[in-house]
C-alpha cells in the first residue's frame, strides 16, 4: 500500500510537471513580443523594458522556464517562483499583483460552490438511484429516471437562466425575495446568506450532476442487488431498507466515488458558465479573463491549479478506493 | 405434523408479459430434525422451489401453492413478516460461499448481523456469541479472525462462517443449496460431517439441495428427485438407493455410480484398445521433466511454489488423469503442457522436440497445431458472437488455407464427429446447451488432429448424465484418432471412467502416479487414501 503510493505520487508529480512545461512554452511561443502583451495600456517604453527584464524576456525560453521555477520576476525583492517558499505563480502586470494572490483571493468562492454543490447532488443521486434501483420499471423508477435525462441534456447555462427566472424573478415579483440571482457573501460574514447566495448556483450544478450520478448509482446498485451476498442478507432477515442503504449501496460506491472525484475536480478547476450566470467572482472566471485578455501569468497559474487539482484528487480516490477493497488493504 | 410442507408448488417468471412455467405442482415435506434432501439436474426447479417457498424470488417470479411452515403459508405472508420468519427460523446455506459472503464485511460483522437482524444484543454479548459461533463451526482461533474479510478465507472456511449464520439463532430448520458442490472433496467431507454434527447436537430438520446422489447418500433420510420442475420421485434414502421407481433416478443412480464402480475396476486395464503398446518403451509422445514454477507474491516474502520437481510422460494414444486438490497445481501443469505459461525451471518435449524451457519458445509454430486445449467453462471460452459454424472454421481458415467450400464440409464432418447435430451449427453459444458447448469446445480442439490434448476440467461444470455423455466422447475421440489426452480433475470418478494413469498432486508435487487400478486399488501415499476417503457415497455404497 505504501510502496503504491509513492509511486502514484512520484508519477502525480511528473504530470504536473508536464502541464507546467507545456503551458509555460505555448505561452512564451504564442507572442512576438510577450512584454506588449502583458505590460498595462499605454505603458511606457520603460515599463515595457522593465517587464522583459523581470521576466528575462531576451533570453531563451528554456532558461526563462527556469527562472520562472527558481527565481519568479523580479519585482518586489522576495523571490517568487513555483519552487520557492512561498510558492509563487508569477506576477501579473495588468492586476498590478502576484497570481498566488489573486487566485487565493477567488478560491474560496469557488470551494463554496463546488463542495456545496457536491453536497447536494451526492445525496440526491444517492437517494434517487436507490429509489429507482429498489424497483426498477415502477413509475418511480420511470419518473425518476426520466428527469436525469433531462438534468443531463438542459445545457448549463439554460438551467441557470430557467432557475434565475422562476426561483428569483418569478418569486420576487410576489415580493418573496428567497433567493438573491446574483453575489457572493464570505461564510465567516454571515453563514444564512451564504447559503442563500449560493443555492440556485448550486442547484444549477447538481440539476447536471444528478442527471449523470441517478443513472450511475442506479445501474451499480442493479448490479449488486443481483449479488448472491444480497440474497444472504435477505435469507438472515435483513431489514429491506438495510439490505439497500447497509449492504448493496456499500459495495455500489466505488464507481460513484471515483467519477464524483473527477467532476469535483473540474468544479474546483472552475465553473465558468455557473460563475458567469450568477455573478460569482471565483477562479473560473479569473482563468476566462485571464485568457481573453492575454494576461499569461494568470493563465498558467490558473491551469496548474487546475491540473493540480485533478492530480489530488485522482490520488485521493485512488487512496480512498483502495481503502474500501479488503483484497487490495 | 410436518415442520415444513410445500404443496402443489408453482412458479412461473414474467417478462415482456411472457410467463414461462419453472416449477408445477412440486410437494414435498420434512419433518422436524430429519434431512430431505431434492435432487435433481440443473434446471430442474429443486432452488427455485424452495427460494419461492421462502419469498426469495426476485419480483418477477409468480408464486402459487402454499408453503407451510409451522402451519403458516409463507406465501401469504408479507415481505416484513416474512422477514422475521428468515433467519430466526429457518437458516439457509447457499453454494458458493465466496459470492454469498459480503466482499467488504467483515466475518464477524456479518455473523453478527444474523442476530441484530432479529435481536437486540449488547456489544460484548454479540461479540461473544460471534466467537461461539466461529468456534463451534470449526474456524480456528476466532478471536484473531473475527476481524477478517471474506478474501482471507479458503472456501471450505467461508462455508463455515455460511453455516455459522445460518445457525446464529437456532433455526428449526436450515435450507442448504448445493452446500458442498463448490469445494474440494476433502472439504466436502468435513462439510458434510459438521452439518450431520450440527444438525445432531442442535435437533434441526435439513433441507439438502443437491445434483449429486452420492453427497445426499451421505446425509439424507429422504430424497425427493426432481426434474423439468417436477417432483418424479420421492422415497425414503434407503428405499430409494436399493429400488429405485422411476427411469430417472435409475439413470441419475447409474451416472452417480458410473465412477464409484471404476474406482474399483477389474484388475484389467479398463482400456485396452489404446495403441500404446509399441511405443511403450520408446521415446513417449510427451514429456514433461523436472518442472518447477514459483510466483512471486506482492509482498517480500517466500515466492509461492506452484509446482516442483514435476515430471511425467504421455505416451501415443494415452488417456492420463492428473488429480489434485484446488491449488495442487495441475491447472498451472496444464497451461505449462500448452505452452501458455512458462515455467521457472524444467521443460517439455513433444517427441523428443524440447519447448517451453527457460529462454526458449513457448510453443513454436510448428508445435501449435499438435498441442490443444478444453477449458471447464465452455461458455467462457466461446465468444458469445460467434456462431459455432464460424468457430469451428477458424482452426482450419488460420492454419490450413483451404477454399471455403472445403472448410465448411469439414466443420460439419467435425461436428458429426462430436455428435453436434448440424442444426447447432448456425446457432450462438448462448443458444446451446452445456453440453453441446462443450462439444463444440472439443471439436474446435480437435479440428486439426493434434496429437495432445489439455483437457482442464472439462466436465465439472457439466451436468452428471451430460457428464457421462462427454467422457465417453473423450474416450470414443482417443479410440478413433489416436489422440492423448491429459485430463486434468478433482473429480477421482471421472477419472477412474475414463484414464489409463493417474497422477496425484498435493502441494505442488506428485505424491503418486500409475495405472488408474493400481492407484486407486493400492494406493501407496497417505495423502492418495484421504483423497479416496472422501468420495461421497462410498459409505452407504451408492
Amino acid at each position: 500500500m505504501r510502496r503504491h503510493i509513492a509511486a502514484h505520487a512520484a508519477r502525480a508529480l511528473a504530470t504536473l510537471l508536464a502541464v507546467l512545461v507545456i503551458t509555460f512554452a505555448m505561452t512564451r511561443i504564442a507572442y512576438r513580443n510577450p512584454a506588449a502583451v502583458l505590460a498595462p495600456r499605454n505603458a511606457t517604453q520603460e515599463t515595457l523594458d522593465g517587464i522583459t527584464r523581470a521576466l528575462r524576456l531576451d533570453e531563451p525560453w528554456y532558461l526563462q522556464l527556469w527562472h520562472y521555477l527558481f527565481r519568479g520576476p523580479d519585482i518586489q525583492g522576495a523571490p517568487m517562483g513555483l519552487f520557492n517558499w512561498p510558492p509563487g505563480l508569477g506576477y501579473s502586470f495588468r492586476q498590478q499583483r502576484p497570481v498566488t494572490e489573486l487566485i487565493l483571493s477567488k478560491i474560496p468562492v469557488t470551494l463554496s460552490l463546488a463542495l456545496g454543490a457536491l453536497a447536494i447532488w451526492m445525496t440526491l443521486s444517492i437517494l434517487f438511484g436507490v429509489a429507482s434501483a429498489a424497483r426498477p420499471g415502477s413509475w418511480l423508477d420511470r419518473v425518476l429516471s426520466a428527469l436525469s435525462y433531462a438534468g443531463l441534456s438542459v445545457p448549463t447555462f439554460l438551467t441557470g437562466i430557467l432557475l434565475s427566472y422562476f426561483l428569483y424573478f418569478t418569486l420576487s415579483s410576489y415580493g418573496l425575495k428567497w433567493f438573491p440571482a446574483s453575489g457572493y457573501v464570505g461564510l465567516t460574514e454571515d453563514p444564512l446568506e451564504w447559503a442563500r447566495h449560493l443555492a440556485l448556483p448550486w442547484l444549477t450544478i447538481a440539476v447536471a450532476e444528478i442527471g449523470i450520478f441517478q443513472r450511475v448509482v442506479r445501474a451499480n446498485m442493479l448490479d449488486v442487488l443481483g449479488a448472491d451476498y444480497i440474497r444472504t442478507a435477505r435469507a438472515k432477515g435483513v431489514s429491506e431498507r438495510r439490505v439497500l442503504f447497509g449492504h448493496a449501496l456499500s459495495a455500489a460506491l466505488n464507481p460513484v466515488i471515483t467519477l464524483g472525484g473527477l467532476e469535483l475536480a473540474a468544479l474546483m478547476g472552475g465553473a465558468i458558465v455557473t460563475e458567469q450566470i450568477f455573478g460569482l467572482d471565483g477562479v473560473g472566471r479569473l482563468a476566462v479573463e485571464a485568457a481573453l485578455g492575454g494576461d499569461f501569468p494568470v493563465v498558467i497559474g490558473t491551469t496548474i491549479l487546475a491540473a493540480a487539482i485533478f492530480v489530488v484528487s485522482t490520488f485521493a480516490v485512488d487512496v480512498v478506493t483502495r481503502l474500501r477493497d479488503p483484497a487490495a488493504r | 405434523m410436518a415442520l415444513f410442507s410445500v404443496e402443489d408448488l408453482r412458479v412461473a417468471f414474467r417478462r415482456r408479459g411472457r410467463a414461462t412455467t419453472a416449477v408445477r405442482g412440486v410437494s414435498f415435506a420434512v419433518e422436524p430434525g430429519r434431512t430431505l434432501a431434492l435432487v435433481g439436474e440443473s434446471g430442474s426447479g429443486k432452488s427455485v422451489s424452495l427460494l419461492a417457498a421462502t419469498g426469495l424470488l426476485p419480483g418477477h417470479a409468480e408464486v402459487g401453492g402454499r408453503a407451510l411452515f409451522r402451519g403458516t403459508d409463507l406465501t401469504r405472508l408479507t415481505r416484513a413478516e416474512l422477514r422475521r420468519v428468515r433467519g430466526r427460523h429457518i437458516g439457509f446455506v447457499f453454494q458458493d460461499p465466496l459470492s454469498n459472503l459480503h466482499p467488504l464485511k467483515t466475518v464477524g460483522a456479518q455473523i453478527a448481523e444474523a442476530v441484530t437482524a432479529h435481536e437486540r444484543v449488547g456489544r460484548a454479548a454479540l461479540r461473544r456469541r460471534v466467537l461461539d459461533l466461529l468456534g463451534e463451526v470449526g474456524i480456528k482461533d476466532p478471536e484473531r479472525r473475527i476481524g477478517d474479510y471474506p478474501n482471507h478465507f479458503s472456501g471450505g472456511m467461508r462455508q463455515r462462517v455460511m453455516i455459522a449464520m445460518a445457525i446464529a439463532l437456532n433455526p428449526e430448520l436450515i435450507i442448504a443449496d448445493e452446500p458442498t458442490t463448490a469445494l474440494d472433496v476433502t472439504v466436502q467431507a468435513s462439510i458434510l460431517a459438521l452439518l450431520r454434527r450440527l444438525q445432531e447436537s442442535h435437533g434441526t430438520a435439513l433441507i439438502f439441495v443437491s445434483h449429486d446422489l452420492a453427497v445426499v447418500s451421505e446425509i439424507a433420510d429422504d430424497v425427493v428427485v426432481m426434474r423439468d420442475g417436477e417432483v418424479v420421485e420421492t422415497a425414503p434414502a434407503a428405499e430409494l438407493y436399493a429400488a429405485p421407481r422411476h427411469p430417472y433416478t435409475r439413470e441419475l443412480l447409474a451416472a452417480a455410480r458410473h465412477g464409484r464402480a471404476l474406482v474399483r475396476p477389474p484388475s484389467a486395464p479398463s482400456a485396452p484398445s489404446a495403441p500404446s503398446g509399441p511405443d511403450a518403451g520408446g521415446v513417449p509422445l510427451l514429456r514433461a521433466s523436472g518442472l518447477h514454477m514459483s510466483y512471486r507474491g506482492p509482498g517480500r516474502g517466500e515466492p509461492f511454489r506452484a509446482l516442483t520437481d514435476v515430471s511425467f510422460d504421455l505416451r501415443e494414444g494415452e488417456i492420463v488423469g492428473l488429480v489434485g486438490e484446488s491449488g495442487s497445481g495441475k491447472s498451472t501443469i496444464g497451461r505449462i503442457v500448452a505452452g501458455l505459461a512458462r515455467p521457472t525451471a524444467g521443460s517439455v518435449s513433444l517427441r523428443g522436440e524440447a519447448y517451453n524451457g527457460p529462454g526458449g519458445v513457448r510453443l513454436p509454430k510448428s508445435l501449435r497445431p499438435e498441442i490443444q486445449v478444453v477449458f471447464q467453462d465452455p461458455y467462457g471460452s466461446l465468444n458469445p458472437r460467434r456462431t459455432v459454424a464460424a468457430t469451428l472454421a477458424e482452426p482450419f481458415a488460420v492454419n490450413t488455407g483451404l477454399p471455403a467450400a472445403e472448410i465448411r464440409t469439414r466443420v460439419e464432418a467435425l461436428a458429426a464427429r462430436v455428435e453436434l447435430p448440424p442444426t447447432v451449427l448456425h446457432r450462438l453459444p448462448s443458444q446451446l446447451s452445456g453440453g453441446q458447448r462443450q462439444r463444440v469446445a472439443i471439436a474446435r480442439a480437435i479440428a486439426l488432429r493434434p496429437s495432445v490434448v489439455v483437457a482442464d476440467e472439462p466436465v465439472s461444470a457439466l451436468d452428471i448424465t451430460t457428464q457421462t455423455q462427454i467422457l465417453a466422447l473423450i474416450r470414443r475421440l482417443r479410440d478413433e484418432l489416436g489422440t492423448s489426452f491429459l485430463f486434468i480433475s478433482h473429480d477421482l470418478g471421472a477419472v477412474a471412467a475414463l484414464c489409463e494413469r493417474v497422477i496425484v498432486l498435493n502441494h505442488g508435487r506428485v505424491v503418486e502416479q500409475g495405472p488408474v487400478h493400481r492407484v486407486f486399488d493400492e494406493p501407496r501415499d497417505a495423502y492418495t487414501r484421504t483423497l479416496l476417503d472422501s468420495i461421497p457415497g462410498r459409505v452407504a455404497h451408492v
